[in-house]
């Protein structure tokens, strides 16, 4: 079928289906609320335009961060993580990308920021390297562990 | 899905002595759909349906269609 969605979609028909499953899921919720918002707002906030504009945004956030997050609790990311080594070999190849990605995280933000002058500068810049390298683990991991327990569960018995 | 057509597909597996992974890669799909469609938790669309005739030597009628 063709879409430009399809750019976003991987070839496993599973896998395809779930994510539109996903998408339109976000995107019902999103519409529900913002119509809701737009009901409320007209009856009862009466805010500016400019607050609107901010709620559309948290809303179009929101809409990002559900597909993800059912991405990633769905187990269908590691689809062909069935054996425990393959997991272990997984868990030890996210270890490696964290790690690069917190690196070129704390690059790219050292380099927009210059160089540190103080300890708070320093920082500014380490924090939100070190918190996006665990954030990044701790997705992965998750994402990981839930597709071998569903891969596990699908195997021949 | 019932639990006799979802036995047909993994029978005609074991009978063409292929592993989930080697048909998976054979119908281009991943290993977890195949176990999926096993378990009768996927439903198939017909194109993959087709494929999976194809690949175990069946028609869509010995897979697929429940007596």
């Amino acid at each position: 079928m063709k879409s430009f969605l399809n750019v976003f979609l991987p070839d496993d028909e599973y896998k395809r289906t779930r994510i539109l499953y996903f998408m339109a899921e976000g995107t019902f919720i999103s519409v529900t609320l913002l119509i809701l918002f737009a009901f409320i707002n007209n009856t009862w906030l009466q805010l500016e335009i400019g607050d609107f504009s901010f709620f559309a945004f948290i809303i179009a956030i929101s809409n990002v961060l559900y597909i993800f997050i059912r991405y990633i609790l769905s187990g269908i990311e590691y689809s062909d993580v069935v054996t425990e080594k393959r997991y272990k070999r997984e868990v030890r190849s996210i270890g490696r990308n964290g790690l690069i990605f917190g690196a070129t995280f704390l690059l790219v933000l050292g380099i927009s920021s210059g160089i540190p002058s103080n300890l708070e500068e320093i920082l500014d810049i380490v924090g939100p390297a070190i918190l996006g390298t665990i954030f990044y683990f701790l997705i992965s991991y998750i994402s990981l562990k839930r597709s071998y327990k569903k891969n596990k569960d699908l195997l021949d018995d | 899905m019932g639990d006799i057509l979802v036995n047909k597909i993994k029978v005609a597996r074991a009978e063409r002595g292929l592993t989930q992974e080697q048909l998976a890669a054979r119908v281009k799909v991943t290993r977890q759909t195949i176990g999926l469609i096993e378990k009768g938790k996927y439903n198939p669309s017909l194109q993959l349906c087709l494929s999976l005739a194809k690949e175990l030597g069946k028609t869509l009628d010995d897979l697929f269609w429940e007596e």
